[in-house]
């Protein structure tokens, strides 16, 4: 008696808590399921007048602009090599000023530092934009005016010299970002467990000791975690930062054109649905088998940290 | 514990039937409507008005816009028994809020705008208007020449109507009034490049503290020059001479192009051109008037420069194959109300006092009429802190001539003179010229050679790169992206349309 009463207590109480799980998970079906539906317009020739559905089935002819040419090369290659940058900087920095954060023991002084942080992250690229092109102006800007040439050096026209832009576009785009993944990890640093800290003082390790084997593998999963979702994104690139950052600046298109930059270019006159659908099915498509191939070799290597 | 559980299963239960009624009510909303006005309608009973749904573009605010709209009621309603809805979309955010309208039926008539017509045909988006344009009255079909209507037509179909804008271009250089007139020139001595040159020299030795010359806007050194893109603004293979060449190039061995930037490339390097041109910021006349520029290239209709600026016509009034069908009006295809759509088509080309109401909004409130026919806006107000400043912006609508034209423009006979400015333009060989890269089978092409003329077309044009060296490098990558088979395309295409005329 008593058995079958818990049972269907626990029932109940699980229905209770599957009752409050479907708004969620209905948000989940009509905001990233549903929309599913519309793939097919990457194999169509999309027609306003005809809608998704009656639309002409083109095959794999709107995939093709994006493997023909050189540039197309280029461009992925600048995607590629770009995020692998931006993931090993960021998470080196973000893991860096985290552990900072933690030593930090001025409670006021780290809440300051934590907001002076994010700031970079909120600000829209348009207006990072602007801030770059006030250091970078040729005529007026900072770094031209009041660095070089106080030093006696001959003023640089950065939006024409292609070799510094792979630098300028990495520092930029590490100042922007570091503060949000910095607060991620510090999040789980305060995490780890206090005892493990003072486990470690009692065996006289000292500041760098406890930091290289308490602190880091217990931000391993973390670092594990935000790096196979960032593979997933490798075939991405931020459009602000590769087409507003440089001016669009046509001398610099070999360093800073990625795909969306390009695809953004090429479809803005023929305003090609079809073709830009392509560009995002085949982004994500090589992204989903880059995770499921990144966390199938972290899985190989270490079964508790692989994602799933 | 027992009050927390019933608290988290009312909670369950309200969501529950919140949703399942959000859910109930979406779904049953569509089958209303239809229905409602299926029984309503029956009988002799006296139909509402059907309101049209029309898209502009706004630039300034448009916070009165219903004032202006109510007012056209009064008139649509008792003369042409419809109704209209006004929705005005920022120049800023038209791209995005237009493709979404253009989804659905809910705009009717269109503003075919930012985008080549082609695109939007090609899209399925414009409704054929021939049979409206050959039953229209009179007074419609006396507005524009037959070459002109045939600028929005493709492959014979009517799909849209021009406006009333500047067709036509004249390329010029903009200067400093005051400093051209401090060097002893008049505007109108400066006919050629040479005579430009010469005069730029000369500026650059007196005002050297100042840019001699610079852009037209952003790092764009002229919108216009005299190649034709045939069909596309972004001048993947041209006819050059002012549209008048008959063979397609690829845009960097163009001999106009070649000609200008090897000029372009020489100031550059004696210090005549802006040094930021390539991340420039500004338009070329705010640098003139604040002092500090003294040129700029430009290209420019009949209308007044802006004050402290005066200018000289380099290349007169060409109207390449693009620019008739770059602003133009239609009908959605996918809109419920074609008819009545076009009956406001027609109203708002010919009926000045709607005209009047939609360009200059409402007499004394809007603008004031003064006594030589021009309208000014009221004491101490400008079209940007207007509550209705689209009296400027006569150009993104359906047709002005009739309306009281705004004082700055120039003067009471402005759109005459707007209409003989454009039926003097010389008009592009191209004209007529359809761009459809898919039917041609030249898109994937298109998209490389956009992006490879995107490096340096502006470098270029602005004497920032060398021509000599950069040139034949800009052209090999072309080719590798296509530029002959588009070329051949386009030649095609042309050869048709003009053995046609």
């Amino acid at each position: 008696m008593p058995q079958k009463t818990k049972k269907t207590r626990g029932l109940k109480m699980t229905v209770t808590l599957y009752t409050m799980m479907i708004p969620g998970l209905i948000y989940l079906i009509i905001n990233n399921y549903i929309p599913m539906v519309g793939l097919q317009i990457a194999f169509k020739k999309f027609n306003y007048s005809l809608g998704m559905w009656k639309s002409p089935w083109t095959g794999l002819s709107n995939f093709t602009y994006l493997f023909k040419t050189k540039d197309a090369l280029n461009m992925t290659i600048n995607t590629l090599l770009y995020n692998i940058v931006f993931l090993i900087t960021g998470t080196v920095f973000a893991v860096f000023i985290a552990i900072l954060l933690n030593e930090l023991r001025n409670v006021r002084a780290k809440k300051i530092y934590q907001v002076i942080f994010l700031i970079p992250y909120l600000i829209s690229m348009v207006i990072v934009s602007y801030i770059v092109f006030a250091f970078l102006s040729f005529d007026k800007g900072f770094i031209n005016n009041s660095l070089l040439k106080p030093l006696g050096l001959p003023a640089v026209n950065w939006y024409m010299q292609p070799s510094y832009w792979p630098y300028i576009l990495t520092g930029v785009n590490l100042w922007k970002v570091f503060g949000y993944s910095s607060i991620i990890y510090y999040a789980t640093v305060i995490g780890i467990d206090t005892a493990l800290y003072e486990a470690a003082v009692i065996d006289r390790a000292d500041a760098w000791q406890r930091i290289w084997h308490v602190t880091l593998p217990g931000l391993r999963n973390t670092i594990i975690t935000l790096t196979v979702l960032g593979i997933g994104r490798i075939f991405y690139s931020d459009f602000g930062l590769f087409y507003q950052v440089p001016q669009n600046s046509g001398v610099l298109a070999n360093v800073t054109q990625t795909i969306d930059v390009y695809v953004y270019k090429g479809l803005t006159q023929l305003n090609d649905i079809g073709r830009s659908s392509a560009a995002s099915f085949y982004q994500s498509v090589v992204g989903f088998a880059l995770v499921l191939t990144a966390n199938f070799a972290v899985s190989k290597l270490d079964r508790d940290s692989a994602l799933f | 514990m027992n009050i927390f559980k019933s608290v988290t299963k009312t909670l369950a239960a309200v969501m529950l039937a919140a949703m399942l009624a959000g859910c109930g009510g979406a779904s049953n909303a569509p089958d209303a409507a239809p229905g409602a006005s299926g029984t309503g309608a029956s009988g002799a009973e006296p139909k509402d008005a059907v309101t049209v749904n029309a898209a502009f573009l706004s630039v300034y605010n448009m916070a009165d816009a219903q004032l202006v709209q109510d007012a056209m009621n009064k008139i649509l309603e008792e003369k042409y028994g419809i109704k209209i809805q006004l929705t005005f979309i920022s120049a800023g955010s038209w791209r995005e809020q237009t493709n979404m309208l253009l989804t659905g039926s809910e705009a009717d008539l269109m503003t075919y705008f930012m985008l080549p017509l082609s695109t939007f045909v090609s899209n399925g988006q414009c409704l054929p208007l021939d049979k409206y344009v050959a039953a229209a009255g009179d007074k419609f079909k006396s507005l524009f020449s037959p070459e002109q209507l045939s600028g929005c037509q493709i492959g014979g179909v009517q799909y849209a109507i021009p406006n009333l804008r500047n067709y036509g271009n004249d390329v010029i250089v903009n200067f400093d009034e005051a400093k051209l007139e401090q060097l002893g020139y008049k505007p109108e001595d400066v006919k050629t490049m040479e005579d430009v040159e010469k005069i730029l020299y000369e500026a650059h030795k007196a005002f050297p503290d100042i840019y001699t010359l610079v852009p037209q806007a952003s790092s764009t050194f002229s919108q216009a020059w005299t190649w034709d893109g045939l069909g596309d603004q972004n001048n993947v293979a041209v006819i050059g001479n002012r549209g008048q060449d008959t063979t397609v190039t690829d845009i960097f061995e163009n001999k106009d192009f070649i000609e200008l930037c090897r000029r372009t490339h020489k100031w550059y390097e004696d210090g005549l051109m802006m040094g930021d041109a390539l991340s420039n910021q500004e338009t070329g006349t705010n640098m003139i008037q604040n002092g500090a520029a003294f040129a700029a290239f430009a290209n420019s209709s009949n209308a007044a420069p802006p004050a402290g600026v005066t200018k000289s016509v380099i290349f007169s009034n060409w109207t390449d194959s693009t620019n008739i069908s770059a602003l133009t009006f239609g009908i959605n295809s996918l809109s419920k109300h074609p008819d009545e759509t076009w009956t406001l088509l027609e109203a708002l080309y010919t009926d000045t006092e709607l005209m009047t109401l939609l360009i200059d909004g409402i007499e004394g409130a809007h603008y004031v009429l003064n006594s030589d026919g021009t309208a000014s806006y009221p004491e101490g107000v400008t079209a940007s802190t207007s509550a209705y400043g689209n009296a400027t912006v006569y150009w993104a609508m359906p047709y002005a001539k009739g309306v009281p034209p705004i004082v700055d423009l120039g003067g009471p006979a402005f759109f005459d003179e707007l209409i003989a400015f454009n039926n003097a333009s010389l008009l592009s060989k191209g004209t007529g010229f359809v761009l459809d890269t898919d039917a041609m089978g030249i898109t994937d092409e298109y998209t490389a050679c956009i992006n490879v003329k995107d490096k340096y077309y502006n470098g270029l044009m602005c004497g920032v790169l060398d021509p000599e060296t950069t040139l034949p490098a800009a052209h090999r990558e072309m080719v590798d992206a296509g530029i002959e088979k588009i070329c051949a395309a386009k030649q095609k295409a042309l050869d048709e349309l003009l053995g046609r005329i």
